[in-house]
């Protein structure tokens, strides 16, 4: 936990987890939250019922048994880059419906800026990193794995 | 002496399985095999990055032992 009495700044906590399990913003946001943190910043990747256009019918994601260890990696790498006080991460795999969350990604922070920029770069590096896949159905019937053309 | 090829997501579709056991060799003849085998493999091969036992593989000539898996990883879709 953050110490009231540490001025300086001291990332303490970098949390991570790859699960098939349900996981609400809210639920990591509150992990996070502490008496010195004068920010948390929140974010939800959401299941869409769409893509380019399309109505997804379905959609499921396939994570490398690497994925947790490098999710803990990245959670580490941010805490270390920003000044911030908590970082969390969670990414959801196997089927996920519509309107539930794929990712989320959380950061507490004395201050706003380091708060925003933190979990933007979380964000970024997790969809750059993580070796997780997104495989859709589209209500025709047709299917994609993400990215893949 | 063998050595286990994984796919996974795309690269799973095309080959339609998610393992292929060869004879130990170099990665670069190992992916040949398996393109052989799975011709739909060449279409998302480019775009696929290798981990060689859970390790970053960027040498193509690097001798893959035995005992070893060769992972074939699209490219990452997450979030």
């Amino acid at each position: 936990m953050a110490k009231e009495n540490n001025n300086d700044f001291m990332a303490n906590i970098a949390s991570a987890l790859v699960t098939t399990d349900v996981i609400v913003v809210a639920d990591f946001a509150a992990a996070v939250r502490s008496n010195v943190s004068g920010a948390v910043v929140t974010f939800s990747g959401d299941v869409r019922d769409n893509d380019h256009g399309r109505a997804v019918a379905s959609l499921e994601y396939e994570a490398h048994p690497t994925a947790q260890s490098l999710l803990e990696k990245v959670a580490r790498e941010i805490a270390e880059r920003h000044e911030v006080l908590s970082v969390s991460v969670a990414h959801r795999h196997g089927p996920i419906p519509i309107g539930e969350s794929a990712l989320v990604a959380v950061v507490s922070a004395k201050h706003r800026k380091a708060a925003f920029s933190a979990c933007a770069d979380l964000v970024d590096e997790v969809k750059a990193q993580i070796p997780i896949w997104k495989h859709q159905v589209f209500t025709d019937g047709t299917d994609e794995w993400v990215n893949c053309a | 002496m063998a050595v286990t090829l994984r796919f996974y997501a795309a690269a799973r579709k095309a080959t339609g399985t998610s393992e292929m056991t060869l004879e130990p060799s170099v990665a670069l003849h190992l992916l040949d095999q398996a393109v052989a085998a799975h011709p739909k493999l060449l279409g998302v091969l480019g775009q696929c990055s290798f981990l060689l036992n859970e390790v970053a593989l960027h040498d193509f000539d690097t001798q893959v032992p035995d005992g070893s898996t060769l992972d074939v990883l699209p490219p990452f879709a997450g979030g």
